[in-house]
């Protein structure tokens, strides 16, 4: 693999050149894992001028393997844990046309700078007239600069300010979402990467990489969630999570809305807004949308979108009824360059302290309520830019309950990081308690199981039903001996620690391959395929196990990470409301969760792990691993 | 941009956008572009195959549009 080390202090690059780290940690989340857990000291804080920004392409990123888009970005978080992020578009195809595979970035430049990459090395360059810019101008200027199809990753105001939930965006409209790496990037000021690459991919096997593209490309067309997901994107969800009353409604007070299929449903969405299908480099699905609003305050916008994640946070969390209204949060969100899922939940949290009195009109300026758009833009607006109330909230609901004593219970935050879009209550499975052991804190996209769906069930906390068709579960690329392990035989139902142990291990070579996570994928390719697919590439032979023990490494290196961040036990907790309040939603009314049934789950996974039952990784797994 | 990665790949053995003979104009910022094939096109097809768009096809039997 080829590491391209830029200094910001010395200003100068490197190369680092070492082959043998492809078959250890493949790509990706894989190889930035690595970077992170040997290159890092445990002791700094996050803006510490040691900490350093890996970005990396998944390692079948150029080639025409269906979806392989996907590149990482991991650091020190914010939130003093494992921080990491992903995103599609073209970032990971631009890495390596620079005859690249990561991008390791050091030290802290003294004025703002935007780093011009290509296949001969990096220029430094002054970006002292973009600072202070949003992501959209500076992708803009940066374009009239340094051509058309110069590819940039930027940060707007909210990480020039050290927001603690800031993104990296990719051009205008992929974003590098999750754990801040924006705050990280501003801290170093480092406003853009702008790559201008025209080197070439070498390829192993073109003949096998021909016919892996084609196995793989008739299987993601031949799934069942495939025309649905062309239609509908993610939003293909919108209507169901509605009817399981699992939405974030008003800050996870409403799993349900009455009037939700007609303002936020899939088929109201894609027929009022839906122009055409977009898609990311290499990718048959185009779960994308451009949209257009046709009438009404905004009649004429055009935009990217919609998401499920944009509806549910926006539609859901702060109960925003118009579509064309939410496209502006994001927008706005995009253009700042700050997570939607963290923005959102901290308006929520904002709105929820006005309404139980913590916070005064005086203290604010104006009334915040859900379902207002006008003070939800202004509050997105003025923690964007570090404003007035804004300040309190830049770092993070953990650090702004400090402010507010007595409001912990609906603070919705785990391990530092905002919780997303689905409530655990309506719906107790792998997902949800992956949410819990996510190692980047209250996520939900590094633990998602192949056999998911979305079926009404009594929670039990050990199982969840499995509802697929015995084709369907053929179909699905997963070892035999853990089907059998995990669904048992015949397949009946899901054991969830166990489930959860596997689908962090197959998310975790998605994440490094540069796989996506649609259903489409989930259901269709798997371990197996992957390990032939690094073959024809490569020309590596590993098998699906031990692709999945290299997984099962990276892990546990970001666990160890963490845990010497000082991770304990108690961190892997939902926030009281969960525990300790009822949810309302169509049907009635969702119970609270069992604290002692959830702690028994975890400790069911810590076991499988190799771990003991507070979370702490026995030496023998260690050794066992071949961890250093 | 399969196309263009394909054409690369199956003409020059190596995967690079500035040899393909598929050239796209794009417009980030709204998401459009245009696609043009230059000459020297052998028309061997891999392109097609791997657009799940439709957005090429044949012309004739020699040529694409």
């Amino acid at each position: 693999m080829r590491i391209l080390i830029i200094d910001l202090e010395k200003k100068e690059h490197t190369y680092l050149e070492d082959e043998s780290l492809r078959q250890l940690y493949i790509g990706g989340v894989g190889l930035n894992t690595a970077l992170l857990y040997k290159y890092i000291d445990r002791t700094i804080t996050p803006f510490d001028v040691r900490n350093s920004l890996f970005l990396t392409s998944g390692a079948l990123v150029g080639t025409n393997i269906p979806t392989t888009s996907r590149c990482e970005a991991t650091a020190l978080s914010p939130t003093g844990y494992f921080g990491t992020a992903n995103s599609g578009g073209k970032s990971g195809l631009a890495i390596k046309l620079c005859n690249i595979d990561s991008i390791w970035i050091k030290g802290k430049s003294e004025n703002p700078v935007y780093a011009l990459i290509d296949e001969k090395g990096v220029t430094l360059k002054d970006a002292s007239h973009m600072w202070g810019r949003d992501t959209f101008e500076t992708v803009h200027i940066l374009k009239e600069m340094e051509g058309q199809d110069a590819e940039v990753l930027s940060i707007g105001q909210a990480g020039e300010a050290g927001v603690q939930f800031a993104s990296i965006q990719s051009d205008y409209h992929h974003s590098f979402g999750r754990t801040g790496l924006g705050a990280i990037m501003g801290s170093k000021k480092l406003k853009a990467l702008c790559f201008i690459g025209k080197g070439e991919i070498q390829i192993r096997d073109k003949t096998l990489l021909r016919e892996i593209t084609k196995k793989i490309r008739g299987r993601i067309l031949s799934s069942d969630s495939f025309g649905y997901t062309r239609r509908y994107g993610s939003m293909v969800v919108s209507d169901v999570y509605n009817r399981l009353g699992i939405l974030p409604g008003r800050n996870f007070r409403q799993g349900s809305f009455d009037n939700w299929e007609a303002t936020r449903g899939r088929r109201f969405f894609e027929e009022t807004y839906k122009e055409r299908t977009l898609a990311c480099v290499s990718c048959p699905i185009g779960c994308l949308h451009w949209s257009r609003v046709k009438d009404g305050e905004y009649a004429g916008y055009e935009t990217c979108g919609l998401e499920v994640t944009f509806t549910l946070e926006f539609g859901a969390k702060l109960d925003l009824e118009n579509i064309p209204e939410i496209f502006q949060c994001v927008e706005l969100c995009n253009r700042l360059g700050m997570d939607v899922i963290s923005t959102s939940a901290t308006i929520a949290y904002i709105i929820e302290l006005f309404e139980k009195g913590f916070l005064k009109e005086t203290d604010i300026g104006f009334r915040p309520a859900f379902g207002d758009f006008k003070s939800i833009y202004k509050l997105i607006s003025m923690i964007g830019r570090q404003e007035g109330t804004g300040r309190l909230f830049g770092h993070g609901i953990k650090h702004a309950v400090e402010h507010f004593k007595g409001s912990e219970s609906f603070a919705c935050e785990i391990k530092g990081l905002e919780m997303p879009v689905r409530d655990p209550r309506g719906r107790f499975d792998t997902w949800m308690l992956g949410v819990l052991i996510n190692t980047r804190g209250g996520d939900h996209l590094r633990i998602r199981t192949p056999v998911d769906d979305l079926k009404d069930f009594e929670r039990s906390y050990e199982y969840e039903p499995l509802a697929l068709t015995p084709a369907e579960l053929e179909l699905i690329d997963m070892p035999q001996a853990l089907k059998d392990k995990i669904l048992g035989i015949p397949p009946s139902k899901v054991a969830i620690p166990a489930m959860t142990k596997y689908s962090e291990e197959y998310m975790t070579l998605l994440n490094s391959f540069g796989l996506c996570i649609r259903p489409p994928v989930l259901r269709t390719i798997g371990p197996s395929i992957m390990s032939e697919a690094f073959r024809a590439v490569y020309g590596y032979e590993m098998d699906e196990n031990e692709l999945l023990f290299a997984a099962e490494r990276i892990i546990n290196m970001a666990h160890l990470f963490n845990l010497d961040r000082g991770l304990a036990f108690q961190d892997y907790h939902y926030p009281d409301r969960f525990y300790k309040e009822s949810e309302d939603y169509i049907k009635g009314k969702r119970l609270p969760l069992d604290h002692t049934k959830i702690e028994g789950m975890l400790k069911a996974y810590f076991v499988l792990r190799g771990w003991d039952e507070t979370g702490h990784i026995k030496e023998e797994t260690i050794k066992r691993l071949g961890i250093d | 941009m399969s196309c263009i990665l394909a054409c690369s790949l199956f003409n020059f053995n190596v995967i690079n956008p500035e040899k393909s003979f598929i050239k796209l104009d794009k417009n980030e910022e709204r998401q459009t572009f245009t696609i043009s094939v230059s000459e020297g096109c052998k028309s061997c097809g891999e392109c097609i195959t791997v657009c799940a768009y439709k957005a090429l096809e044949w012309e004739d039997e020699n040529s694409y549009n």
